[in-house]
This record gives C-alpha cells, sequence and structure tokens, in this order.
C-alpha cells in the first residue's frame, strides 16, 4: 500500500511539471497555431537567467521574477523577430516549426557557450528542500510548489481570458486572427504578450525544474517533449485539457511501471499518444 | 527588380568564393599536418567534448612551439560528432574527404563504435578517448584507445563489493557505457555469489527516476548500485533515492561518485563511503599538478570530471604527434608504433593490448569519505 500511495504521489510530481509546460505551449499554440519546438528552451532561459543572477548575489526572491522575465523577453523577440515575420510572408506551419528548431538550437549553443554544457544545480541559492509524508509517501517542498503553481497559473490564465479585455483580444486573436484585425486589434502586438506570456510560464518551469533535478543546456527538449504529448491527449490548445492530459500520463507512466520494467516508461507515454491520435485525436477536452 | 537579382548573384557568387577558398587554403597548406578531432562539443555529453578540446588545443600548442612535427606545424580540425554514431560518421567522412589522416576520437562510446568500421581500411588511423564499452575498437587495426573497457573497470569493483554486500539492486541509463558496466558487474557478482535483487534501466535524457527508485527501495537490497551516463543524470538519480528516503547505502560507476555529483545532491548520508573504481592520475604528481594548473590558467576553470579521462586527451595528442614523427602519414606504420607503444605521458602511462583497448598500468578506487570529500586511493 505504501509503494501505491508513492507511486501515486510521483504521478502527481510528473504530472505538475508536464502540466506546467503543457500549460504555457497550449496557451502559445492557440494563438500561433504552429508546434513551437523552441518553447523548452525559454524554459532553460529561465532556469540559466536565475544561476546568471545568483551567482552574482542577487536574492532568489528578486532573480526568480527576472527569470521568468528573461525567458518572457526572449520569447517575445522571437515571436516579432522571427515568427511575426514569417507569418507575414504567409510561411506555413510547419515553416514555422521548422524555424523554430533553428532558433532552438541556436539559444541552446549561447547558452552552452556563456555557461558551458556541464550540469548545474539552484539548490545552492535556497534553502535545502524539505520532505513532507503523505499517506506514507514522500513529497518534497519544490515539488509542492512545482504542483501549487500549475494550479495557481491554471485559474490565473482562466481569469485572464474571461475578465480582462486583453484576455478577451487573447481569445480573438486565438479564435481568427485575420477577424481580429478587420475589428482593430492590434494582432502582431497581442501575439507578441501571448509568446511573453508562455515562454514567462516556461522560464518558471525551468527555474523549478533547477532546483528540483537541475539543468543543462539541453534539457528544454526532453521537458518540452513531455508536455507536448500532455497537451495533445489533452486536447491541443485547450489550457484545462492540458492538466488533465499530464495527470492522465503521469499516472499511465508511474503506474504503468509498477509491474513492468522502468525502461518502458517512455513507451507508455507514446503509446497513450498513438492511441489518442487514433481514436482520439482531439484529445480529453475539445477546444 | 533586375537590380535586386544582380546584387544576390553577386552576393552568392562571392561567398561560394570565399568558402571554396577557405577550402582550398586549408587543403592545400603543404606546411601543416592535419589531424582530426571528432568529440561531443555540443549536446548532453559536451561536456566531455570540451575537456577533451581543451586539452588538444594545449598539447597542440605545445608540440607546435616545440618546432612542430618534423617541422611542419600541426592543425586540429574539431568536428562535432554530439555523441551520436551518425554525426560521428558524416565528421569522419568530412575529414577524410579534406585530407586528414590520423584522428583523435571519438570521445564516446557511440562516436567511436560508429567510427571504428570506416578505419578498417587503414585510410584513417584513429585513438579515442571516453569510449568504454566492451571491445568498442577490436573490429580494425588501426584504432586505439586511451580508455579502459567496462569489464575491466568492472572487475576492479567486485573485490571492493563481494563480502560488503550480499544482495545489489542496480539502475543504469541505456547506453552503452552505463548499461555495459552494469552488465558486467552483474555477471561478475553473481559469479561472486552475490545476488542482484532488482535491476531497472532509463532512457537517456530521462529526468524523472521516482518510480524505479521507489521499486529498488523496496527490494530489499543492501546497497544501490546506480550506472548514469553524465552527471546530471547521476545527480537526478541520487536526489530522488534521497528525497524517497532510501536510506541503504549507493555507489557506482565513474560518473556517479564524484564530488560534483556529491555536493550537487545535497551531501546524502548514504553516498558517504560510495566507491568507484577508475584509471589512477596521481593529482600531487608534479607532472599532473602543472597540466591542470595550466588548464586552469588557459580556460578559467578546473579540469573537469576526471584528470585522468580528460588529461589523456593531451597525451593522446603527443603520442600521435611521437608517431608521425617516425612515419610521417603512412597509418600502417602509425598502428605499427601503437602496438609496441609504451608512453610516459602526463596523466598516465600508456600500453595497448592486442585488441586496441589501453592496458592501464594503475588503477585508483574513489571514494566519498566520511568528511564529504572525494578521494583517489591507488589500488592494483
Amino acid at each position: 500500500m505504501e509503494i501505491f500511495f508513492q507511486l501515486f504521489i510521483n504521478s502527481l510530481i510528473a504530472a505538475g511539471i508536464y502540466g506546467l509546460v503543457a500549460l504555457g505551449f497550449n496557451f502559445l499554440y492557440r494563438a500561433t497555431k504552429f508546434f513551437n519546438l523552441a518553447y523548452g528552451v525559454y524554459a532553460v532561459i529561465g532556469g540559466y537567467a536565475v544561476l546568471a543572477l545568483g551567482r552574482a548575489g542577487v536574492p532568489l526572491w528578486a532573480a526568480a521574477p527576472l527569470g521568468i522575465l528573461a525567458a518572457a523577453g526572449v520569447g517575445a523577440a522571437c515571436e516579432k523577430f522571427v515568427y511575426a515575420r514569417l507569418r507575414a510572408r504567409r510561411a506555413s506551419a510547419l515553416v514555422q516549426l521548422v524555424a523554430s528548431i533553428g532558433v532552438m538550437t541556436a539559444l541552446q549553443a549561447v547558452i552552452a557557450i556563456i555557461f558551458s554544457s556541464e550540469f548545474q544545480t539552484l539548490s545552492e541559492f535556497a534553502p535545502s528542500s524539505t520532505s513532507y509524508s503523505i499517506g506514507g509517501g514522500v513529497v518534497t517542498s519544490v515539488q509542492l510548489i512545482i504542483f501549487g503553481s500549475t494550479a495557481l497559473i491554471l485559474f490565473g490564465l482562466a481569469l485572464l481570458l474571461k475578465f480582462t479585455l486583453l484576455g478577451k483580444a487573447m481569445k480573438a486573436v486565438s479564435d481568427d486572427e485575420e477577424v481580429s484585425k478587420i475589428v482593430g486589434i492590434n494582432t502582431g502586438r497581442v501575439i507578441t504578450i501571448i509568446s511573453a506570456i508562455g515562454a514567462g510560464i516556461a522560464g518558471w518551469a525551468g527555474i523549478l525544474v533547477g532546483f528540483d533535478t537541475g539543468l543543462q543546456p539541453t534539457l528544454g527538449l526532453a521537458l518540452l517533449l513531455k508536455g507536448v504529448i500532455a497537451a495533445i491527449i489533452g486536447g491541443i490548445g485547450s489550457l484545462y485539457g492540458g492538466v488533465l492530459g499530464a495527470l492522465l500520463l503521469g499516472l499511465a507512466e508511474n503506474f504503468g511501471i509498477w509491474k513492468i520494467a522502468s525502461e518502458w516508461k517512455d513507451a507508455i507515454a507514446f503509446v497513450l499518444l498513438i492511441l489518442f491520435l487514433i481514436f482520439r485525436p482531439q484529445g480529453i477536452v475539445k477546444r | 527588380m533586375q537590380n535586386t537579382n544582380r546584387s544576390w548573384l553577386i552576393g552568392v557568387v562571392l561567398v561560394a568564393a570565399i568558402i571554396l577558398g577557405a577550402v582550398w587554403y586549408r587543403t592545400a597548406s603543404p606546411n601543416t599536418i592535419k589531424i582530426g578531432f571528432v568529440g561531443p562539443l555540443t549536446g548532453g555529453q559536451a561536456f566531455w567534448g570540451e575537456g577533451a578540446r581543451n586539452m588538444t588545443m594545449l598539447a597542440a600548442e605545445d608540440i607546435n612551439k616545440a618546432g612542430g612535427i618534423n617541422g611542419k606545424k600541426v592543425e586540429i580540425v574539431y568536428e562535432d560528432g554530439k555523441c551520436e554514431a551518425p554525426t560521428a560518421i558524416a565528421a569522419f567522412q568530412k575529414l577524410k574527404a579534406s585530407g586528414v589522416q590520423i584522428l583523435l576520437g571519438g570521445h564516446c562510446s557511440p562516436e567511436t563504435a560508429g567510427m571504428v568500421p570506416l578505419t578498417k581500411d587503414g585510410s584513417v588511423f584513429m585513438l579515442a578517448g571516453f569510449s568504454s564499452n566492451d571491445g568498442a575498437v577490436a573490429a580494425s587495426d588501426f584504432a586505439y584507445r586511451t580508455s579502459p573497457d567496462t569489464f575491466d573497470m568492472s572487475a576492479r569493483m567486485v573485490p571492493f563489493t563481494v563480502g560488503r554486500y550480499k544482495k545489489i539492486a542496480t539502475i543504469s541509463e541505456i547506453t552503452p557505457f552505463a548499461k555495459g558496466y552494469t552488465t558486467d558487474f552483474e555477471a561478475a557478482l553473481k559469479k561472486s555469489g552475490v545476488e542482484i535483487v532488482a535491476h531497472e534501466e532509463f532512457a537517456p535524457g530521462s529526468t524523472d527516476f521516482r518510480t524505479a527508485v521507489t521499486r529498488l527501495g523496496a527490494s530489499g537490497a543492501d546497497a544501490i548500485f546506480v550506472s548514469p551516463q553524465s552527471p546530471i543524470t547521476a545527480v537526478g538519480v541520487m536526489k530522488q533515492i534521497a528525497e524517497l528516503g532510501i536510506k541503504v547505502p549507493v555507489f557506482g560507476n565513474t560518473l556517479f561518485v564524484s564530488q560534483d555529483v556529491f555536493d550537487k545532491s545535497g551531501k546524502p548520508a548514504n553516498m558517504l563511503g560510495a566507491f568507484t573504481t577508475l584509471p589512477f592520475a596521481d593529482a600531487t604528481g608534479e607532472k599532473e599538478r602543472a597540466l591542470a594548473a595550466r588548464y586552469k590558467a588557459q580556460f578559467g576553470k578546473d579540469v573537469p570530471y576526471s584528470l585522468y579521462y580528460v588529461g589523456a586527451s593531451y597525451d593522446a595528442t603527443n603520442m600521435i604527434a611521437d608517431a608521425l614523427r617516425a612515419c610521417g602519414q603512412d597509418t600502417k606504420c602509425v598502428a605499427g608504433k601503437f602496438k609496441v607503444m609504451n608512453y610516459q605521458g602526463s596523466v598516465g602511462q600508456y600500453a595497448f593490448k592486442e585488441n586496441g583497448d589501453l592496458q592501464a598500468a594503475r588503477w585508483a578506487r574513489g571514494v566519498i569519505g566520511e568528511d564529504g570529500k572525494f578521494k583517489l586511493e591507488s589500488i592494483q
């Protein structure tokens, strides 16, 4: 029974990270309609920005928001100088996807040049993570923050979209960019803001991962992969769907390897993805 | 519109001319000897490639300062193999096409495994580093390596394990080195009567090991053997072992038991006493200290990972230079030199087995002491 609870907690921890990445990815995808593979690097930028600021003596309470801002800034800049220009030339989603691979590779290389490819951790900038025992399972304070912040960001984005003028403009642009332009919405500006928010969420995910497991310039792609699977099985473009998809993915992976060897974990994730693509391509929640 | 097209055409012609000129210049320069280097310079394993490249640069600088090879300057051409066989093969082909006949690399097992078959015809001689999977260079008479294989490494671990632990649980990354090490170690332990009570594996790039580690913790093992492919994975596994409250002692391969992994995992109590075995480089020795100090002065950081493995790239470049002085670029002659090589380098002594593997002369047990400091103890 103790193992069962620990596996359940392990599933929730995994779901927390997948959900956080899926949330930002879906938020961005709703507006831009392409798979931005550079999204994972925004997470890495958030983590490394906090590392640099921490080393410069900036306290964590200031470094974390600055890290999020750094990721948001890079996300907005990529949108303005790369993707917006491609869209202006009526480039297809495939062309934008290929461009995002280029952005990912270039940003990853810049991070590796500045910080080296060696493994780094953010743990040195914070008091050691406390462990709590819940129902026979163990969870740390960082993992509770991951889970809590996923819920808070989901709630915050829902409020933003429902109750603010900017949110309504975002929904309009996500539904139909052309019509939004006709009714006077500055769609370029709105998509840049969406990109900044999406990248900021990724940056926060990167900071938390930096505390939980550690940072490496290439970490972004691994983070992105599971986040995208969660986004697809939850319902691509749906905020709630992304989090539900993350929960299902976390449970399937961790309970799936309870009785079979753990090297099958990734295979379970991809089998789940294939099953959804065949039998429910719209995902759990249809947007 | 016509002017724009013309400008584009002139631009393209100019760029093509510059590239062709550069290629021609590099190929045709008669006063240099080109040596290729293939290692992981980007990607998750780049920490190895960076160290190896830096050491190779230091060695090339020294060789050129001392007059080069038979009056010719050495030029190292660096290519990124990304620790992937296909990328390494492409890098090999590119280097070969540009006239390279001597290669330093690969600098991880998949790179080496990919390139070794291409050297069989003797057109290129290669000296690999950081490549430890069993039989990695055995397929070619023109391939050698400065790393011992995982069979040798795991065999050295057995005497320290048998008698201390009766039941072992293992967890390893699915890579030629990490998994190969565990496979060899488990086989050796079983022969010595140690029971393997749990065995877990995970894909490269994984960051969540909690469920695998939960199962290891519930297996009733006396100790957990951890075999990762990189420090980030090592820290990830160790942190999650500690977070889940698993108290049994841990030990592992050379990437797992290190000061860096111990510190970054939050100095867990069950890692005190963790041990591994590796070729010995005496960090207090005169040559070793001088090389480490130069590395730090030139690159602004300490020698990463292990003084032996990284420093071996410095020695490898010098061994190649010695062979080239005697043989010119005759790869058959160079291979012959390596067959009878007995070279005292800056971090070790190098002699090679019939199959191209290193015959490591000195071994060490690396251990995290009770004071939390990583120490190397020379063993035989």
